[in-house]
């Protein structure tokens, strides 16, 4: 028995519903070693994280902690024995200070009560070892998301786990964020502590990890050290064959005149002054650092916080969005970053759900036939190959790749002219994104506008047609798609040359 | 000296003391009636029981229930306490009433935990058989409650009754367990996002018949002062309490989507309504409007909370 084992589970099995979701799966996590898991969405990741941390119960196969077998009750069983998982959602109360969210559970007392200062004491010094400034006072309800994520690695870091799993740590910090997370893990991992991260990011993996495990449908295809493999490798073995080219051809030819237009449009002090003219058939990529306005832009398009002043124009025609039923009518659709809550009705099924935007034209005199709002439904899934064991099935049941193509597909049915992607493949797997990203393209050939909004620097130069780097509220400057690279996007994003303006 | 979401918490608080002591200000300049001992008096008599039932209500509200059978609780402590009585002496009958209390209470938050059925509709139906376990023991008011119960709770001097120095000694105490310690927390989490306390390990099922049992309890104590106020047993004379423990909560500043807001405010409310009731009473206004009135101001504190709330984490 390798001593350096902590935590192992053997030959896991895991059934929903008659689905097998994992199979004969066996997972070591080892003293300072830091494990990358990956693969798809649905392949089974994090139906595995949530069994070796006492989140699921398998169906067969066996657990393994410190060499003696063991069942675990529940999560908070597990994380007694020092298994803490940071799950990819994030878990944090919106009325307790960020001191109070991370000490939740392990809060200092004197006697019996409970004592503030000491709390926030401890709360900051954890931080502190992140690396990371986060007044300790603050409401866990005004963070973003990436104060929000570093947030929970400190919350499950006070617990001093002996195993450490991130689930997709990255996806909502910015690239000097996640070098401090990256060093973070290091040092954890010179600790001793083993630590599982799950990541759809390629460089990541051989950034910071020792070992890979890649899932496939629930079946383990590779357990190697990192030296070993290649991003290709990796690529291939997620998705069972080789990926040479992630992003479609984009089309040539692209008309010039404006067909919706932003003139000088506000949102307080969030977003400042922005102008645009954007032209049928075009993708139009935002980036820049998380929080620079993107996403107030985003939402205030589409009506939900509408601008504070500015024009908008559609078509040469001015029109005043101040909801998004009025987006909706002026042919704006949203695909909103935060599908759970914003873009999908969890417990309804997925036809219900894909349906949800075009009841009007599907019902005749007003009632409904579940014929048609199937056969719309089929058709959505059909077109992004959505893996369902039937259309009558909650979305709450499917995976996050998954329920993204849901919310996608619900606004395609629509028609829209113009269409908001915010974030659209944030936690999706290479495979889904690959659909997702055709389908972008099969809209914008149609005439349809893309404002995609993305932190992944590779997806806005891959997509867009020209892309708009926002700082603290303004567009610090604009690129052709095809002449932008990494470094430039970086610089802008940082408020660093202002001047580069190469709009083409 | 405070840190952390106390202070948060404690803030709520604030718009019901303020209005509280305008009121008091404003009574005492227009009506020399209001400013005797005699008043004065009354009026905490009034508002003990409201502020002791307000308290159990408060803790639910907080935690993301509701208790609507507080008000069947109440009427049924006193018919407890008066049938009793005879038979178990004065201080027998106010265990029993205890524990009545905790066990509806224990009741109601089973239901919601294990049985998963909506708290308003739990408490309500609890609410419905305990009335009717109420009218079966006791189908009139009267009854005999215990002397010796009737002379301590009712013992006094200058407008201080012992009842009344019991309901702030009990808000004390909860004000303490709610801020200072870590189930009074937890409780705060739970309301604030169930979801997230459950991912975080809370024990949710055990918070909430905690806390369903502390709203018994406080409405068994509610209804023992009652009884021994007015010397008898009443099986409807709770009815208004449901209502109106809901509303000392709001008016004090407690939200009815849970985690916000102060036990504290809720002591205040209590006596805000009190106060709006002695007023209305020496106004010689009809109790059908008072009623009216009373609904009004409920919909006026919740409209100025969710203004206030619609801006709560923007800076």
């Amino acid at each position: 028995m390798d001593k350096n084992i902590i935590l192992a589970g053997k030959h896991l099995r895991k059934e929903f519903h008659g689905n097998v979701v994992l199979d004969d799966v066996t997972i070591l996590c080892k003293k300072g070693v830091v494990l990358a898991l990956v693969g798809e969405n649905g392949a089974g990741k994090s139906t595995l994280m949530n069994i070796i941390s006492g989140g699921l119960q398998p169906d067969g196969g066996e657990i393994e902690f410190e060499g003696k077998p063991v069942k675990f009750r529940n999560s908070h069983h597990a994380l007694q024995m020092g298994i803490a998982f940071v799950h990819q959602e994030f878990s944090l109360f919106d009325d307790l200070t960020v001191g109070e969210n991370i000490m939740l559970g392990s809060e200092p007392r004197r006697s019996c009560f409970t004592d503030s200062h000491a709390l926030h004491r401890q709360a900051q010094k954890v931080l502190n070892e992140l690396d990371y400034q986060i007044d300790v006072g603050r409401m866990g309800g005004g963070l973003t998301p990436a104060e929000q994520q570093i947030t929970e690695i400190a919350k499950a870091w006070v617990t001093r786990p002996k195993v450490l799993i991130l689930d997709e740590p990255t996806s909502s910090l910015s690239k000097v964020e996640v070098d401090k997370l990256f060093r973070f893990i290091g040092r954890v991992k010179e600790s001793g502590v083993s630590v599982v991260l799950i990541t759809h990011r390629m460089d990541e993996i051989f950034q910071v990890c020792d070992e890979t495990i890649v899932l496939k449908d629930g079946v383990m295809t590779a357990v190697e050290p990192v030296g070993n493999v290649t991003k290709d490798d990796l690529i291939s073995k997620m998705v069972g064959r080789e990926v040479s080219n992630t992003f479609p051809q984009r089309c040539k030819s692209v008309p010039k005149d404006a067909y919706f237009e932003l003139r000088n449009v506000s949102v307080g002090k969030r977003v400042q002054n922005i102008s645009l003219r954007i032209p049928k058939g075009c993708v139009i990529g935002f980036g820049g650092l998380e929080g620079q306005g993107q996403r107030d832009l985003a939402r205030a398009i589409f009506g939900i916080e509408p601008f504070t002043s500015g024009q908008v124009l559609i078509g040469g025609e001015e029109k005043s969005i101040r909801t998004p039923g009025a987006a909706m009518k002026s042919g704006i659709g949203f695909v909103p970053d935060d599908r759970k809550t914003e873009g999908l009705v969890l417990p309804l099924s997925i036809e219900e759900n894909m349906s949800v935007l075009v009841l009007d034209r599907i019902a005749r005199n007003g009632i409904l036939s579940r014929k048609r709002v199937r056969a719309e439904a089929q058709k959505g899934v059909d077109r992004l190959r959505i893996k369902l064991s039937s259309l009558k099935q909650p979305v709450v049941d499917l995976s996050g790749g998954n329920q993204q193509k849901v919310v996608f597909s619900k606004w395609v049915t629509a028609n829209p002219e113009i269409l908001i992607l915010d974030e659209p493949t944030r936690g999706v797997d290479v495979q889904s994104k690959l659909e997702i990203y055709t389908l972008i393209r099969e809209l914008t050939s149609k005439g349809v506008c893309i404002l995609l909004f993305s932190s992944d620097m590779l997806e806005l130069i891959g997509m867009s047609d020209v892309i708009h780097v926002m700082y603290e509220g303004r567009i610090s400057g604009s690129i052709n798609g095809c002449e932008a690279t990494e470094e430039a996007l970086m610089s802008l994003s940082s408020g660093v040359s202002p001047t580069v303006k190469k709009e083409g | 000296m405070l840190v952390g979401s106390v202070k948060r918490q404690l803030k709520q608080a604030i718009p019901a003391y303020v209005i509280w002591i305008l009121m008091i200000i404003l009574s005492a300049v227009l009506s020399p009636d209001f400013r005797s001992v005699g008043n004065i008096s009354n009026i905490i008599l009034q508002a003990t029981p409201l502020a002791i039932v307000a308290i159990g209500q408060s803790i639910i509200l907080i935690m993301g229930g509701i208790d609507m059978s507080v008000g069947s609780v109440i009427s049924f402590s006193t018919v407890i306490v008066a049938t009793a009585s005879n038979l178990v002496g004065g201080f027998g009958s106010f265990a029993v009433a205890v524990l009545a209390g905790l066990l509806v209470g224990i009741v109601n938050g089973l239901g919601v935990v294990y049985l998963k059925i909506p708290p308003l509709i739990m408490t309500i139906s609890t609410g419905a058989i305990v009335k009717g376990l109420a009218l079966l023991l006791l189908p009139s008011p009267g009854g005999n409650v215990s002397e010796s119960l009737m002379s301590f709770f009712t013992a006094s001097s200058g407008c201080f009754s012992v009842a009344g120095v019991f309901g702030i000694l009990l808000y004390v105490i909860v004000t303490v367990f709610m801020h200072q310690t870590r189930t009074g927390r937890y409780l705060y989490a739970t309301g604030g996002n169930p979801l997230h306390a459950r991912q975080s390990g809370l024990a949710y099922n055990r918070l909430t018949i905690l806390s369903y049992a502390l709203a018994g309890l406080f409405a068994a104590l509610a209804g023992i002062i009652l009884a021994a106020r007015s010397f008898s047993g009443d099986p409807v004379i709770g009815d208004t309490y449901n209502m109106d423990s809901v509303a000392a909560a709001v008016v004090g500043g407690i939200s009815l989507t849970g985690g916000m807001g102060s036990v504290v405010g809720a002591f205040a409310g209590s006596y805000i309504l009190a106060m709006i009731n002695n007023t209305l009473n020496m106004l010689n206004v009809f109790a059908y409007y008072q009623y009216i009135i009373k609904g009004l101001i409920l919909v006026l504190a919740l409209l100025v909370f969710q203004l206030k709330r619609r801006k709560k984490y923007e800076d």
